[in-house]
């Protein structure tokens, strides 16, 4: 019953004041700690003058004040990361503190400040020690241990990586074999080369899917040792590379003239030289799908298709010329009857008014005198 | 009741229609010339393997072709050619095998030369994919027509430039200006090895990849799939332990291009992205055999085999010798006189 009495009638008994100070070092020590659990916003006293009003303003003031805030968020951002501003609680409680101190009063003694201030230094420094020592302790446990971890790994990697020696040797034996092939083959070819090597050039409707293919080209040669020249005699498929490129207008000949042409191409092809040349010409551009007008067999079926087809026209128009004419002749008739006969009944009324007076019942006739 | 029925039956059977009835441009819009269409069929009977030939070579051919012609024992080139004008088809690829040696014919269609190629060796789509452990070709693939490369064609011969005019002309022009990149999904490339004389053909899908990405952090943006942390760790794990790119990447410099365009949400403009070709569609090894001048008939321009033609490369190489051996004979003739 008494104990609990007891407990507390004990301590303030010893009133010697080195103990008391450090009564109070402790009791202010735990309400420090108690004070940095709580964030400063909610403990510092709110200034009211600081907050920001935004409802009563026009549009561009709220821009500002908008940016403003949005400055601020970041500066606090990172003030909040800067280790030599005072961010916890206490610091800003004691910021605060001094800034009022200055403000309100400067008659205070300097010895008491400065006293007070290497008070709350030391404490600070004792409760970083504290809280450094607590960290301290746990973290060799984690961090140190993953550092650890980190390293050992990444030198794993890299010595695991370092097997290019071998594969690098293997890698440049298989260049060799390959440029000792293409030395072969080139210079085969460059023999033949020569002469078409121009022409070939000239007919590359030269598309390149990469832009920098020439580059890769250009980089892969100088990487050879051999420099063996690459097969430049490559050809892609058809490109265009303007929208509207210079459509050729060949002159388009008669078709009688085109056989002429065509009878003349035959009797050349005879000829074991020049038939040659122009059997192969006709051949590339039919490839390329130009119409080439050289089968004398086919003008000739095609001049005598147009010709039936120019007789049928003609008829035809003949035909339709006569419909015409027969129906508007048609036309004209029943029309001029129909007026003929429209006088013609006109008449006959007019008569058959007159007769009709003479018609009268016991009439026995007209005296034709 | 039995005429709303039959009227919803009407209905359907007019929507399928509408859907067959899709016509496919005949011009380009872009470039504005015709696009050419191609027929893949066969003439006579074919082994089993070369009927999956043909129709690996229709799937190349996509989408400009028909790919369920269907051919008859009694359809002549005729009546393929009857077809082929109102539908406004420019190429034949014939597959025949006339003694048992596979033949493949390629001809322009109205009036057009025919190329006569001796199908010395292939390799069917089937065969590759069974060899590559990861074959990647799905159906979006073929619904761009694919680019063409032809390399060694340069030198020799006039038959070569035909072949090429032939080949480059099959498959529709492109307009750098406004091509999209993400199009360009399949390449076809022709090889003529003068040695030999033959051409190599081979059919690749064409893949981007950024480089300097590891393969992880790829993965993980381009499928948004979470990945599996399960054996790790740490997240430094995950991200050190792919390594810094492939072990290929030191090679590849030179297939490295930067591109002028977004290509994908992983490829993106004035980034270096990698060119991964993978092999897909048939492997050909072929010898050109004989070049006509009309669609199966007409004068033979070209004969490998047959020296009393127009034009042979044997004959050619004969006359060279013939002429170099007068050259020779002369001038021994004035240096014998001088020396008598």
């Amino acid at each position: 019953m008494g104990k609990k009495r007891a407990v507390g009638a004990d301590e303030p008994t010893t009133t010697s004041p080195l103990d008391l100070k450090t009564l109070i070092r402790e009791h202010s020590l735990f309400f420090d700690q108690l004070v940095e659990l709580i964030p400063a916003r909610f403990f510092l006293p709110n200034s009211s003058s600081d907050k920001p009003w935004f409802p009563g303003l026009s549009k561009s003031q709220k821009k500002k004040v908008k940016t403003q805030t949005r400055e601020n968020i970041l500066k606090s951002r990172r003030d909040r990361l800067d280790p030599t501003r005072p961010t916890s609680t206490l610091d800003l409680l004691k910021k605060s503190l001094d800034e009022e101190r200055d403000s309100s009063s400067d008659e205070e003694d300097d010895e008491d400040e400065a006293v007070e201030e290497e008070e709350e230094e030391e404490e600070k420094e004792v409760v970083k020690a504290q809280s450094m020592a607590l960290s301290t302790d746990e973290r060799p446990v984690t961090y140190e241990e993953l550092r650890e971890r980190l390293r050992r790994r990444i030198e794993e990697l890299s010595a695991g990586r370092n097997t290019r020696p071998e594969s690098k040797l293997k890698q440049e034996r298989k260049k060799e074999m390959k440029n000792k092939k293409k030395v072969k083959v080139q210079t085969k070819r460059n023999q033949e080369n020569n002469k078409e090597k121009e022409d070939a050039s000239a007919g590359n409707t030269g598309k390149r899917k990469r832009d920098d293919g020439n580059d890769a080209n250009i980089s892969k040669n100088n990487k050879k040792k051999n420099k063996v020249e690459e097969p430049t005699d490559i050809t892609y498929g058809q490109v265009r590379i303007d929208g509207k490129e210079n459509k050729k207008r060949k002159k388009k000949l008669s078709k009688e003239k085109e056989l002429e042409r065509a009878k003349r191409l035959e009797e050349v092809k005879k000829d074991p030289e020049k038939g040659k040349k122009v059997s192969w010409k006709a051949a590339v551009s039919k490839a390329a799908g130009e119409k080439v007008h050289d089968d004398p067999k086919l003008l000739k079926q095609s001049i005598k298709r147009e010709k039936k087809r120019q007789e049928k026209n003609k008829q035809k128009w003949r035909e339709r010329k006569e419909t015409v004419a027969k129906a508007k002749a048609e036309k004209q008739s029943k029309r001029s009857e129909n007026i003929k006969e429209r006088i013609h009944q006109k008449k006959m009324r007019k008569i058959e008014k007159r007769e009709k007076k003479l018609m009268r019942p016991g009439f026995e006739g007209r005296n034709e005198a | 009741m039995a005429r709303w029925r039959d009227r919803r039956r009407q209905r359907a059977v007019v929507k399928t229609q509408v859907a067959k009835n899709k016509k496919q441009p005949g011009v380009d819009q872009v470039t504005g010339g015709k696009i050419p269409k191609s027929f893949v069929f066969a003439r006579g009977k074919l082994p089993g393997p070369l009927k999956q030939l043909e129709l690996d070579l229709r799937k190349l051919m996509l989408p400009y072709t028909a790919l369920k012609l269907k051919e008859k024992k009694r359809n002549n080139l005729k009546d393929f050619l009857n077809v082929a004008g109102p539908m406004g088809v420019t190429h034949f690829l014939m597959i025949s095998n006339p003694k048992s040696i596979p033949y493949l014919r390629v001809a322009r269609t109205p009036q057009g030369p025919t190329l006569t190629f001796q199908i010395k060796e292939y390799a069917l789509a089937a065969d590759i994919a069974k060899s590559q452990p990861k074959y990647r070709c799905t159906p979006e693939l073929f619904k761009n027509s694919p680019l063409i490369v032809l390399s060694g064609f340069g030198g020799g011969g006039q038959h070569l430039k035909l072949t090429t005019i032939m080949f480059q002309n099959i498959f529709p022009a492109i307009d750098i200006n406004s091509v999209k990149l993400s199009s360009c999904q399949r390449i076809v490339l022709l090889n003529y090895n003068a040695e030999e004389r033959l051409i190599d053909f081979r059919h690749y899908s064409i893949r981007l990849q950024p480089v300097g990405v590891s393969k992880r952090i790829r993965r993980i943006v381009q499928t948004h799939q979470v990945p599996d942390l399960r054996n790790l760790q740490d997240v430094s794990e995950f991200l050190t332990k792919a390594g810094y790119g492939s072990e290929s990447e030191g090679d590849d410099e030179a297939a490295t291009v930067s591109l002028p365009t977004d290509v994908d949400r992983v490829n993106k403009a004035s980034n270096k992205s990698a060119v991964r070709l993978q092999e897909i569609g048939p492997r050909l090894t072929l010898r050109l055999v004989k070049v006509e001048e009309g669609l199966c008939s007409g004068n033979v321009i070209f004969d490998e085999f047959d020296t009393s033609s127009v034009y042979s490369v044997e004959k050619e190489t004969d006359r060279e010798a013939a002429e170099d051996s007068e050259k020779e004979t002369s001038e021994d003739e004035p240096a014998d006189s001088a020396e008598d």
